[in-house]
């Protein structure tokens, strides 16, 4: 048996008054890779605050390893990749990576921004900045690896260079959740799949979750709207062409 | 070489012990946008400078806790009740500043106190001032080497640092406290309305020209003290308030950097 690596037991959170999450269970086990989807608002960012202790829950509970999210924390055995950064970044790339205490050239290589090292983070792009980010995150060595739509505004070579760093992780068994609209990619490359909309609307096979849908569809077509689950109402899906 | 009379060796070193850690902890202004925020500091320590003439008390003390409790309040009241920092700054800083010209108000015959109080005073300064400046000063700096990581972390993404392991509660107060007494201490020299320039200044003009972390650190300070250095030297040829020459110094480096940055 594989050990657990994330275990999320009736976890509901507010927002003051409002319900943002409800009753959600869900079980990750060591070295598997989880994707995360549903619509905008749906909770995803949320879900993964509380997973860290970043919000507190009104229900139920978190245990990543075993432990209490703080202590998982404090221990380093996570790594967390936000969707946005809140403050304004004047400098370098490399000095970014180094402040985090890891090795800026050996990271910043490994997610292809090595000619990028001494460009101030601020003048770097969207994806450009995901990048670096990933590289600090991932010189920390985490075990358990929560992304947020880490590549909303990354392009399609960085995306398959990324999803190989992401499968090369996998094989050392570290284990990742990882948020994404991206359902037509994702599906591709992880073991499971969580559609979350306030409630978890659906976990289990990726297939699973496109079975009554045509994925080429996604594919090549202006704008396609799909509900990916018959229980999920309101869990679409969009994709530009 | 001239003469430099005694008096004027004080207010010097304690300027450049000011320019020193405040262009520091510019960079922390600059990044965190605390520009406002440090112009309510020191616009709140004016309530504690009256209270303090009125009480007799030790106006260095008063005029600590008022910019103090200011500042949690302005830092805070964005965690605790969903207000944004810079409207919280606002009401704030008028509030207390208003509370410091009531105070005055009530006892007559302090204009020139009040002056020097708005403006800055070199007069002001003495042997003590230099040497709170110089232990204040020596904390703050070894604050800042001590804690670089958390800091810096903190600064880009309080959430992202508390997962990379700072304690982000204790380094933002620490943080906030440190650089609000550091405002409090070059009150007396540049004045409470005027020394925002120097915490807003020197790490914007590094920021022109440099990007990484040692060199913006390096020319912040660089610029910090030749703003100080030539204020002070206006000041005392022309006898008008450091506060006053230095904030225009510091201007003419911003605006000047500023074009030539661009060209
Ligand atoms: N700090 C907050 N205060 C109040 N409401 C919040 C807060 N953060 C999130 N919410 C609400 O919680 C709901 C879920 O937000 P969340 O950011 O988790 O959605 P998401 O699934 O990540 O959306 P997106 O796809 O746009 O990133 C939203 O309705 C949002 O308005
Ligand atoms: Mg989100």
């Amino acid at each position: 048996m594989r050990k657990t690596a994330l275990l999320v037991e009736n976890l509901s959170v507010k927002m003051g008054n409002k319900p943002i999450l409800e009753d959600v269970s869900f079980e990750v086990k060591e070295g598997e890779f989880w994707g995360i989807i549903g619509p905008n608002g749906g909770g995803k960012t949320t879900l993964l605050r509380a997973i860290l202790g970043i919000v507190k829950p009104s229900k139920g509970r978190v245990e990543i390893f075993g432990n209490h999210p703080e202590k998982a924390v404090a221990e380093g055995l996570v790594g967390y990749l936000p969707q946005r950064i809140e403050g304004m970044v004047p400098f370098t790339a490399r000095d970014f990576v180094e402040l985090v205490g890891g090795d800026g050239n050996k990271f910043l290589k490994l997610v292809g921004m090595s000619e990028k090292a001494d460009t101030p983070f601020e003048k770097l792009s969207g994806g450009e900045r995901q990048r670096v980010m990933f590289a600090a995150v991932l010189s920390r060595k985490p075990k358990l690896l929560l992304l947020d739509e880490p590549h909303t505004g990354v392009d399609i070579i960085a995306q398959d260079s990324f999803y190989s760093i992401l499968k090369e992780l996998k094989e050392k068994g570290i284990t990742i959740l990882m948020v994404s609209h991206d359902v037509g990619v994702i599906v591709n490359f992880v073991d499971k799949i969580a559609c979350l909309n306030k409630k978890l609307k659906y976990t289990g096979n990726p297939r699973g979750a496109l079975d009554c849908k045509l994925l080429e569809e996604l594919y090549g077509t202006k704008m396609e709207v799909f509900v990916h689950h018959p229980e999920c109402e309101g869990c679409h899906i969009y994709r530009r062409s | 070489m001239p003469h430099i009379p005694s008096f004027i060796v004080a207010p010097f070193l304690c300027a450049l012990v000011i320019a020193v850690t405040l262009s520091l902890y510019s960079f922390i202004v600059v990044v965190k946008r605390w520009a406002f925020l440090s112009v309510g500091v020191s616009h709140a320590a004016f309530g504690g400078v009256a209270l303090g003439f009125l009480l007799g008390i030790p106006v260095g003390v008063s005029a600590s806790a008022f910019a103090l409790a200011a500042a949690f309040l302005m830092g805070h009241m964005k965690s605790k009740g969903n207000i944004h920092e810079d409207v919280a700054t606002g009401v704030i800083f008028s509030v207390f500043m208003a509370l410091g010209v009531v105070l005055f108000s009530i006892r007559e015959g302090y204009i020139s106190d009040v002056f020097s109080y708005l403006f800055g005073s070199m007069l002001a300064v003495g042997w003590r001032e230099v040497f709170v400046a110089l232990t204040l000063s020596a904390l703050s700096i070894g604050f800042l080497l001590a804690f670089k990581r958390d800091i810096f972390l903190m600064l880009v993404d309080p959430e992202m640092a508390y997962v990379m392991g700072v304690p982000v509660r204790r380094t933002y107060n620490l943080l906030l406290a440190l650089f609000t007494l550091n405002v409090v201490v070059a009150i007396k020299l540049i004045g409470v309305i005027l020394v925002s320039a120097l915490t807003v200044v020197p790490a914007s003009v590094a920021i022109f020209f440099f990007s990484k972390l040692k060199h913006i650190m390096l020319l912040s300070v660089t610029v910090g003290v030749l703003a100080v250095m030539a204020g002070m030297i206006t000041s005392y040829i022309t006898d008008l308030p450091p506060g006053a020459t230095t904030a225009l110094t510091a201007g003419a480096l911003f605006f000047g950097a500023l074009l030539i940055s661009k060209r």
